[in-house]
């Protein structure tokens, strides 16, 4: 279970608002590589991770993207919040406007609705943290994309604080695929699937 | 290893980041430790930021208003949800 904590992970005031910004942003919401699919990822494969450790730290580390997808959702609706129909249009997000107005909803930079299909459970540990770590780089690179593209430093601040998490949790990953493979024969790590053909009662 | 500050700035902002500091260093020893359970160096650490986060964040809800419900003391009163959300600039 959970309990919630009112605060951030990490401080964030925008005052200038802009809405271009604001719909590059949201993809690390709702997008491919954003913070919904990453704790969806994570809470999702710890059920069938058959190492307990790996599935604390699959609950840990998809706990902290709860915490990122707070972050996120914070941005946007702080670059948002005021602007009038006006100038929503004027910064690109009319589209998203005329469905949302000024709400928070899961979507890719591209405008493409957040879906399941962006993430994966295997059931296979190997398969699974080796997915992990790919994910941890790809949402590495696009912060580094969005930070190409920002110049408003009460912006780049936060999203270089998520950027930099991304490369504990690759860390931390890494560190768990080698815990897993501990357990197996090194002359034979992906022969089998150990979750499930190994499973005994 | 840097060992966080003792002492607890007094003002809102200040307090405010000082709990989110610890926050933060106790979670990161939450994830190294999940994969390092036998360093004991790195327990000792984590044990030392959780005290002080623990002390930061009863220290903050003191002065400005609980940030949960579940504070592990009888509440006073129900304002953990009465001031701004976190998003809102509420701090």
């Amino acid at each position: 279970m959970w309990s919630y904590e009112k605060r951030l992970q990490y401080p964030i005031s925008i005052t200038t608002p802009n809405a271009r910004l604001a719909s590059y942003i949201l993809s690390q919401y709702g997008g491919p590589d954003g913070e919904l699919g990453a704790s969806m990822r994570y809470l999702s494969q710890r059920f069938s991770m058959s190492n307990p450790r790996v599935a604390g730290l699959l609950t840990d580390i998809g706990t902290e993207e709860l915490a990122h997808l707070e972050m996120v959702g914070t941005i946007v609706r702080q670059l948002t919040k005021g602007l009038s129909a006006q100038e929503l249009e004027a910064g690109g997000f009319a589209p998203y406007y005329i469905d949302h107005t000024a709400g928070i909803w899961p979507q890719a930079a591209g405008g493409s609705p957040f879906s399941a299909s962006e993430f994966q459970c295997c059931g296979d540990s190997i398969t699974d943290l080796t997915e992990d770590m790919a994910a941890e780089q790809k949402a590495r690179t696009t912060y580094d994309n969005i930070l190409r593209v920002v110049k408003d430093q009460e912006v780049a601040d936060p999203i270089r604080y998520l950027r930099a998490r991304e490369i504990v949790h690759f860390q931390r990953f890494g560190e768990a695929l080698r815990l897993v493979q501990d357990e197996l024969d090194s002359k034979n790590f992906y022969a089998f699937n150990k979750d499930f053909d190994c499973f005994k009662n | 290893m840097n060992r966080p500050n003792q002492m607890q700035p007094m003002n809102k902002q200040d307090l405010y980041e000082w709990v989110l500091s610890l926050g933060l260093c106790a979670y990161d020893m939450l994830l190294y430790l999940d994969t390092h359970p036998d360093d004991k160096d790195a327990l000792n650490y984590f044990n030392e930021c959780n005290e002080l986060y623990q002390k930061a964040k009863a220290s903050y809800e003191e002065r400005y208003g609980n940030l949960r419900a579940f504070t592990g003391e009888p509440l006073e009163s129900w304002d953990w949800n009465a001031a701004p959300m976190p998003w809102e600039g509420g701090m």
